[in-house]
Order: structure tokens, then C-alpha cells, then sequence
């Protein structure tokens, strides 16, 4: 009995003095692509840090961090967790060939504060807005989940958002579109957002509020710029049997061209000559090879005709939006409210544009805190 | 710090076994007393000094009664001082605030309430330090003069948030002298990765459906719902809280104690007065010996028997909690345990005893709603839920899909309440003792592994005992 005790104890004092010891000794990093956020650093010793106890939430949350193969602990736990005849994991739906983010209920208080945010906004500028709530892959692509799975019916959640902007914003129904083509590649296997294709049927979808004519989709040619995808939802599961996603580039070679965009960061401003910023391609974040990751302003120049310009107040799904709207425009700015702490107008000058587009997809829409900040522009 | 993090196992863990098998036999207890501490001020930094007055209070007495072994008075002084002085620290930082706006409420007051943060474990270690002052003056000890000695005992960093309670004489000679061997760690390590699997694979997630059908509209709950959340709640806790003593008496091991054992298949119980003698027995034998018995216990007439019981079981529900549903969870069970002794026992008996165990379970089972219900009106809508009384359907979608999400992990759970996994490796042993004698270390670098991929991303990871 006792040699089978010696090795319990041998092998488990091994475990726990080796792997942090490694931990200790490898490199750390400071950012962490997978999960796209800053690492807690390592808790300044301060007699404040101690007695408030912040130093050892820090420190729990540093070791956390940094556990050495972090990817393959979650990878080992979501298998697990499948095993054990869970069908979600860490809020993501882990299907055969796709992963879905889970949109539970919503706070209907902070929903009936956006909307009466934006009603607001949209009666106070004097320029005709456009509000699209996009629902997400968990409404449209709901008949591969379990039928008894209680999630959001985002749906309803839209109409009743509609119904209550209706006489104030011109609303558009992205809903029917990608319902109608919820089993073509819409929305990516491994990440929480829309394909170009997707964004492709919002923009059609939006045409008539915005009042241009949707180029058809034939005219576009298609560049797969990655095959080789793996996005947010993947991060929090660390599933790869659903494969890699792609991302494709849709142009129109008969149309504008975009002479200039400038992304501003708060602090300062980069230009770019293209939509697609390639860079990203490289790293982890692919999606944000459309005009960038979230920033303040995001302003696409095109020599587009019309001369109209557009402001487009979002979420991340205008990305891979915005591309076929400048088309349209001469000018398209993306502001992100989650990013801006001001008043709009001290920013820009809302008189400059011509309409107003909001994008937003269901779930950022009925969590997001920030769109109450279009008070400000009273 | 809890146990089940990653911080625990991999920092705080390491360090202190490291330095504690390097020590010199002199300093252990102070290494044990400094670990003890640590452990304590990383969840409490300003409450340990709490902690360690109480633990200044008793010594003291201790010392006291020993001093003044030939003067009844003066010992009685002593102990009657310390032992006040613990209940009142206890009262001030558990049950003000709940005392305060029961008197605000029933005579019209204002009094404001301090509103003062609960210590963590207070009930464990003032249960703890105070059966040394109880037990000194009862003569059953003899005194400990070295207050590092005390001092380790009371900060024990295995059992100091959330017990086993430890009575003073179980550990006394260990406290002055204990061996450690490899094989006794390694004992220890399998107890503890045992624990440890239960927190973190088996409670945590089990867990996560009582979370669910909690957080769902009480009124709306299908009667299968309302059933699924309340066994997932029983396992919960039962997991857990075990899962924590095991944790506790392992690590004991590892540095040469032996904590007395606080679970024992309680769900397998006949009565509920079994029940009380199987789950978080260290607490029990507490009001056993320092209120029950010093009361009369039962051998007094039947009305003093009552008021006996009564004390007892209404203090065991206060203890875990300053709530009035806690008090109702602690006095349901006394009820039940006197009509058990006056005349349901005798029929208990006759019946098969797989009815016994049932009836003792679901007894149990409805305990715990009222147990996680701080409101009266919700207690009153689950158990309409549950009984489909609330105008609700046998069952729904959410039901459904909560019972394929969790089915293998309820059936894993309610297999594990049992002895039958431990019969079964014996009978298996008694075939092929060295196959499964070796099969062991691999079972618990497997637990470890798995309970480490679990820490990691842990997105649910309740400590459960906050209240007590």
C-alpha cells in the first residue's frame, strides 16, 4: 500500500512546485491576442494594495493570467464539460461545425433607456436617422440549437424596439434577409460577428431607408483574404472541430474608390489608403482587418459622387458594413460611443452630414451602457 | 483564499509545505501559525486581527483556569469572561445588523445599523478557540502555556474558514509532537485531490443549474424545474462542503494531523436524527457537548427534553446564518428529531429501509429550500413550484434542456452521495489489489489535472459558506 501513498505524494508535490516555478521563469506577456486584452500585471506592494485587499484580487488575477498553456487548461475543460452532456460552454453553444454565442434576456430598463436615447438624438438633429438592429447568429441559425434551449427572441426584442422609434428614425429589417439565408455563410463559425456576406444583406436591407440602389451581389468580386479565422467564440472555448473561418473582401471594380481613411484613437490620428487593414491578417484579431478595432472615429474618404456624407453610430458590426455603404458616400464616419466620452458635437459637426445610420447588433445593443451618452448632444 | 483556486494550489500551497518540511521540529508551529495568518489576511487583511484576539481571549482563560485550579469562583470568572467575550464578538459582527432591524421592525425603532462586513469563518474559529475555554474549565484538557502552540491550533489554515471544528483535545498531543512520512503525505494528498475534485468538478458545476433555475422567475418554474434546482442544490452544497473537510483533513495529513472526520454519507441517513449525526458532525458534537449535555441533555423529564432540543436545533440554525430562514431550517429539523423520538421512530423502523433513507432525504431536500431562500415568500413559491400548486406545468422547454444538459452529472452526483463507488474499489481490490493499488496515483494526477483546467477559466466558483 504504502509505495502506491509515496508516489501520490511524490508526483503531486512535483506538480505543484514545477508549474509554477515555470510560470516564474517564462516569459510574460503583457497582451494576450487570443483573448484580445491587457493581462493583470503584477499588483504594485503597497500598504493601501493590502489592507483594501486589492493586491491579493490583483495577484489571483496576475497567476491567472499568466498559468502557463492556458489554452490547452480551457481546451481540457471544454471537453470536459461536452463529455458531460453540457451543449454550452463559458456562453457559447458548441455545435458540430460552429460555435454560437449565447444571447440570454435582456435588461428591459437599460433597453427602454437606449431607445428613448436615440429618439432623442434622432428629433433633436434635424437630419433624417436610420436605426438596424442586426440579430445575431443564436436568432438567426436558433434551429440547430436544442428547441428547448431558452434564449432571447430577438426578434420580438427588434420589433419592440421598431415600434417604439417608429414617427422619429426610419428603421430597417435586417432580420428577413438573413433569415431567409440563414443557411448560407452569414455569420462565422468561430467569432460572435457577421461575414461580408451577412453585412452584404444589411446593406441591401438598408437601401431603401437610405435611399440608394444595392449594387447586385453578382457584381462584386470576392477575395478570401484569410482561411485561416479562428475568432472571439473560439477564444472562450478553445474548440477547433469547427475549422477555420474565412474572410473575404468584397469590391466592386466599376465603383468608387477610397482615396483616404483616417482612424482617430482619442489621442491621435493614423491614415490609411485602404479599407482593409492587412496588418491584422497577421495576428490573432482578423476580423479587424475591416477599418481597424473599435475606435473613436473611423472616417472612410471614397470619391464617390454623390458627395453625401454619412454618420454611422455603431457597434462592431458596421465593419464589415461600411465598406459597401461608402459606395454611397463620399464620406462615412464610424463613431463608437463606447469610446467617446463628450458630446458629439465637440467632436464633429453633426450639421456636416446627411444622415444618420445606426448599426447595431442585438445583444451589444440591449447590454451596451454607452448609448445613453447621445444625451450629451442636448 | 479559498482552496479551489489556482493561487492556492500552485503558490500558497507549494510555499508553505516546502518551508514547513524544511523547518526545524521548534519552528513548525510557528511556520503553521504564520501560514495560518497569511492564509487568513489574503481574504481578511484588516479582520485577521479579529481573529487573532479571540484566539489572545482563550489562551488567556486557559491559562487562567489552570492557574486558579483550586478556586471554583475564579475559574468560573474565567471562563465566564472569555466565553462572553467570544459570543459577543460573534453577535456584533454576524448578528447585528440582523438583531437591529428585527427591534426596528417589531418595536417601531430607528436604530441604525452599522452595516459591518462578516468576518469570514468567525463561527468556525470562535466554535474552535472557544471549546478550549469550555473544555478547561470542564477539566477535560490540561492547559497549553505556549502560546504559539494556541495559536497554531486556532489558525490551522486547513480548517480555518470553513472546518472541520476542531476540538482542542483531538489535537493537543499533535500540537506537541507529530511525525510526518511520506506515505501519511501521500495519504493526505489523495484525501485532498478527492476533496478538491468534489468542489471544483462536481459541486461548481452541479452548481451552475441551481444557479439557473434560482435566477428564474420563482412563480413561472415547472414542477420537473423546481425539482432539478433543488436536488442540484442538495448535491451543491453536500459536494462542497464536504469536498472542503476532505480538503481540510488531507492537508492536515500532509503536515501530521488528523482532523476528525465531518462527513459520512449523510444522504444515506435512515432518520433525521441519523442525518444530524452524519453531516457536519464536528458542529454537532459541539451543541452536543457545550449546550446539550451541560443543559440536562436527556435525561431530564419530557418538558426540559423539549426545551433541550429546542435550544439546541434553534441555535444550530442561527449558527448558519443571521436570518430568520435559518433559524425556521435549524427549528423544522428539531421538530422533526422529537417527533422521531417520541413516536415517528418507532414506525420508521417497520418500514423497508430504502423508504427510511427516502423519507429521510426528501426531508432533507425540502430543508435546503428553505435554507437558500432568505424571503419567506420565495421558500412558499418553490415549494408551490415544486408541487405544482403555483398553476405551473409538469414540465417545459427550460426543464427539458436543463435535464439533457445536467442528467449524467445529476446521476454522477447522486452515485457519489453514496458508499457504493468505495464498496465497489474495495471488492475490486480484494481481485487485483496491486492493479488498483497503483491505479490510485493515477487517478489523482488525472483529478489534478482536470480540477487545474477547471480553476483556470473558472467562471463559477462560489464559496458558499459567506454567511456562516
Amino acid at each position: 500500500m504504502s509505495n502506491a501513498k509515496k508516489i501520490s505524494a511524490i508526483i503531486f508535490f512535483l506538480i505543484i512546485t514545477v508549474i509554477p516555478l515555470l510560470i516564474l521563469i517564462l516569459p510574460k506577456k503583457e497582451f494576450s491576442e487570443n483573448e484580445n486584452r491587457v493581462l493583470t500585471a503584477f499588483p504594485s506592494f503597497t500598504w493601501d494594495n493590502i489592507q483594501s485587499g486589492k493586491f491579493m484580487k490583483d495577484f489571483e488575477g496576475f497567476f491567472s493570467d499568466h498559468f502557463m498553456m492556458r489554452d490547452e487548461w480551457i481546451a481540457t475543460k471544454t471537453k470536459t464539460e461536452l463529455l458531460a452532456g453540457k451543449k454550452e460552454v463559458n456562453g457559447v453553444f458548441i455545435l458540430n461545425d460552429r460555435l454560437i454565442q449565447k444571447v440570454e434576456d435582456y435588461d428591459r430598463t437599460l433597453v427602454a433607456k437606449n431607445v428613448s436615447a436615440i429618439n432623442g438624438f434622432a428629433k433633436r438633429v434635424k437630419i433624417p436617422c436610420t436605426m438596424m438592429l442586426v440579430p445575431t447568429a443564436c436568432e438567426i441559425q436558433k434551429d440547430q440549437l436544442d428547441p428547448n434551449v431558452p434564449v432571447l427572441n430577438q426578434k420580438m426584442l427588434i420589433e419592440s424596439v421598431y415600434s417604439r422609434m417608429a414617427g422619429q428614425l426610419s428603421t430597417v429589417d435586417a432580420y428577413t434577409p438573413l433569415y431567409s439565408s440563414k443557411d448560407e455563410y452569414i455569420y462565422y463559425k468561430t467569432d460572435h460577428h457577421w461575414t461580408s456576406l451577412g453585412a452584404y444583406l444589411g446593406y441591401s436591407a438598408a437601401s431603401r431607408s437610405l435611399g440608394y440602389q444595392t449594387i447586385p451581389l453578382n457584381s462584386f468580386d470576392i477575395q478570401h483574404a484569410s482561411h485561416d479565422f479562428y475568432g472571439t467564440l473560439y477564444s472562450k472555448v478553445i474548440y477547433d472541430k469547427t475549422g477555420p473561418d474565412t474572410i473575404d473582401y468584397y469590391s466592386y471594380p466599376k465603383g468608387t474608390t477610397v482615396n483616404k481613411v483616417v482612424v482617430n484613437t482619442g489621442s491621435s490620428e493614423k491614415y490609411y489608403d485602404s479599407m482593409y487593414f492587412r496588418e491584422y491578417l497577421s495576428k490573432k484579431d482578423k476580423y479587424s482587418s475591416f477599418l481597424g478595432s473599435n475606435q473613436p472615429f473611423v472616417t472612410v474618404h471614397s470619391n464617390a459622387k454623390s458627395g453625401k456624407k454619412l454618420l454611422v453610430i455603431k457597434d462592431s458590426y458596421a465593419h464589415s458594413l461600411v465598406p459597401f455603404l461608402t459606395q454611397h458616400y463620399s464620406e462615412v464616419t464610424m463613431a463608437d460611443l463606447r469610446y467617446i466620452n463628450v458630446n458629439l458635437n465637440e467632436k464633429l459637426n453633426l450639421d456636416d452630414y446627411d444622415q444618420v445610420l445606426f448599426v447595431y447588433n442585438v445583444e451589444t445593443f440591449a447590454e451596451d451602457q454607452n448609448i445613453v451618452k447621445l444625451n450629451f448632444t442636448e | 483564499m479559498v482552496f479551489s483556486s489556482v493561487t492556492f494550489l500552485y503558490v500558497f500551497l507549494p510555499l508553505v509545505l516546502l518551508a514547513y518540511y524544511a523547518a526545524p521540529k521548534q519552528l513548525k508551529n510557528l511556520l503553521v501559525l504564520a501560514s495560518g495568518v497569511i492564509f487568513y489576511a489574503w481574504g481578511e487583511p484588516v479582520y485577521v486581527c479579529l481573529m487573532l484576539f479571540t484566539t489572545l481571549v482563550d489562551y488567556t482563560a486557559g491559562r487562567l483556569i489552570a492557574r486558579f485550579d483550586k478556586n471554583p469562583r475564579a475559574r468560573l470568572a474565567s471562563m465566564v469572561i472569555a466565553v462572553a467575550i467570544n459570543l459577543a464578538l460573534l453577535c456584533v459582527f454576524k448578528y447585528s445588523s440582523f438583531v437591529i432591524s428585527n427591534l426596528n421592525q417589531i418595536f417601531g425603532l430607528a436604530l441604525t445599523d452599522p452595516g459591518l462586513p462578516l468576518p469570514i469563518g468567525i463561527s468556525f474559529y470562535t466554535f474552535q478557540s472557544m471549546s478550549y475555554t469550555l473544555d478547561m474549565y470542564m477539566r477535560n484538557i490540561t492547559v497549553q502555556k505556549n502560546f504559539i502552540n494556541y495559536a497554531a491550533y486556532v489558525t490551522l489554515f486547513p480548517q480555518i474558514v470553513a472546518g472541520p471544528i476542531v476540538r482542542y483535545k483531538e489535537v493537543a498531543a499533535e500540537l506537541e509532537h507529530r511525525t510526518v512520512t511520506l506515505t501519511k503525505v501521500g495519504e493526505g494528498v489523495g484525501i485532498f485531490l478527492r476533496g478538491l475534485g468534489k468542489k471544483v468538478l462536481l459541486a461548481n458545476n452541479i452548481g451552475m443549474l441551481w444557479t439557473t433555475v434560482k435566477n428564474s422567475p420563482l412563480d413561472e418554474l415547472s414542477v420537473l424545474t423546481a425539482w432539478l434546482g433543488i436536488l442540484a442544490f442538495t448535491f451543491q452544497i453536500y459536494f462542497d462542503f464536504s469536498g472542503y473537510s476532505d480538503m481540510a483533513v488531507g492537508m492536515g495529513k500532509m503536515m501530521g494531523f488528523n482532523f476528525p472526520q465531518n462527513f459520512n454519507y449523510p444522504y444515506l441517513s435512515k432518520s433525521i436524527s441519523e442525518f444530524w449525526r452524519r453531516w457536519h458532525i464536528t458542529l454537532g458534537s459541539w451543541f452536543r457537548s457545550y449546550v446539550y449535555i451541560p443543559m440536562g441533555g436527556n435525561r431530564v423529564g419530557t418538558l426540559k427534553l423539549l426545551r433541550n432540543l429546542l435550544v439546541v436545533w434553534f441555535l444550530t440554525g442561527l449558527w448558519h446564518g443571521a436570518s430568520w430562514n435559518f433559524i425556521l431550517w435549524g427549528l423544522y429539523f428539531g421538530v422533526i428529531i422529537i417527533a422521531e423520538r417520541f413516536f415517528l421512530g418507532k414506525y420508521l423502523q417497520k418500514i423497508p429501509a430504502a423508504l427510511q433513507v427516502i423519507y429521510s432525504f426528501v426531508l432533507v431536500v425540502f430543508g435546503w429550500v428553505l435554507f437558500e431562500f432568505d424571503d419567506l415568500t420565495n421558500v412558499g413559491q418553490y415549494f408551490g413550484a415544486m408541487f405544482g400548486s403555483n398553476g405551473g406545468v409538469l414540465l417545459d422547454g427550460q426543464s427539458l434542456y436543463l435535464l439533457s444538459s445536467y442528467l449524467l452529472l445529476l446521476i454522477i452526483c447522486a452515485i457519489g452521495a453514496t458508499n457504493y463507488p468505495k464498496k465497489l474499489v474495495e471488492k475490486i481490490s480484494g481481485k487485483f489489489p496491486v492493479w488498483v493499488r497503483y491505479a490510485s496515483p493515477v487517478f489523482e494526477v488525472g483529478l489534478l489535472f482536470i480540477c487545474t483546467a477547471f480553476l483556470v477559466n473558472s467562471t463559477y466558483n462560489p464559496f458558499l459558506y459567506f454567511r456562516f
